[in-house]
């Protein structure tokens, strides 16, 4: 179970810069992850963002632009996200990150499967046979093979 | 689709930059700080921010660029950002331009937009 704690910027500063996991600029807050192997921070813009969190074979940790993947006190990935974080979902053997232009999709090893640019703001999403249907803003649907990235159908893109 | 000099956009974007999209928890989320950002930075609904976000737009067409060109099956998106600046606070607004077929004399669309405050 993830501890996530809400803390203010000399708290945070307190963690040695190795375990400031996440770190934004012109951040407005600031929580530690208390995971067993330890502490780790994060700091970023979006007051009324929580991070999304995780827990699978690697503990993935991701608020406004940034993705961490953490296992036993490595970390495992670390990313900049192009556009704002919206979920992490866990399907099968692939972990899916989902942000409004574009999803990525790794394997549970944190090893990335693939990713695929939005042509619109991803609304929601469900997910059924190894397929992510996204549907988008303009109401229009992209459904993509997890397996290997490709567009099943493609509706008024 | 809107056009309005040099780019277009889809109406509905305009929900989402002004907190009315509750899709799933997480876009409301997003939506709300969109929101909240932009009315920090003098930017609401209520006067005129729509015609002022158009603008930005306009202005966000020959700004720098302020992310990586990204390129997919869809067109080549550029991220600029053009500085915004209130009585309150003090920001930019990353404006998302996606050209389709990756053909940059052609009218681009705004996807997103990302508010940020910098004090």
């Amino acid at each position: 179970m993830v501890n996530l704690i809400d803390v203010d910027l000399a708290r945070f500063e307190e963690l040695p810069p190795a375990c400031q996991v996440i770190h934004h600029f012109n951040a407005r807050r600031y929580a530690i992850v208390q995971l067993t192997e330890g502490e780790y921070g994060l700091s970023w813009q979006s007051n009324l963002i929580e991070p999304v969190v995780l827990e699978d074979a690697l503990t993935w940790i991701g608020v406004d632009q940034k993705l961490v993947a953490l296992r036993q006190g490595r970390i495992e990935v670390s990313l900049p996200l192009a556009f704002p974080l919206l979920e992490i979902l866990r399907i099968d053997q692939a972990v899916i990150v989902i942000t409004e232009l574009e999803i990525l999709v790794f394997n549970a090893e944190g090893s990335l499967r693939f990713t695929k640019g939005l042509p619109d703001i991803a609304a929601n999403w469900s997910i059924e046979a190894s397929q992510l249907s996204i549907k988008l803003l303009s109401k229009a649907t992209v459904r993509l093979s997890l397996q290997s990235g490709k567009e099943l159908s493609a509706m008024s893109v | 689709m809107l056009e309005s000099a040099g780019f277009r956009i889809q109406e509905r974007k305009f929900d989402f930059f002004f907190g009315q999209i509750t899709s799933t928890p997480r876009n409301q989320a997003r939506s709300l700080q969109n929101l909240e950002d932009l009315a920090r930075l003098g930017i609401r609904v209520e006067t005129q921010g729509r015609d002022r976000l158009m603008q930005i737009f306009a202005a966000g067409l020959t700004a720098s660029e302020t992310s990586p060109r990204r390129e997919d099956e869809y067109g080549v998106t550029i991220g600029r950002t053009v500085q915004v600046e209130s009585e309150v606070a003090k920001g930019g607004i990353e404006i998302f331009y996606l050209y389709r077929d990756g053909d940059l004399s052609s009218i681009p669309e705004v996807t997103t937009i990302i508010p940020r405050i910098y004090r």
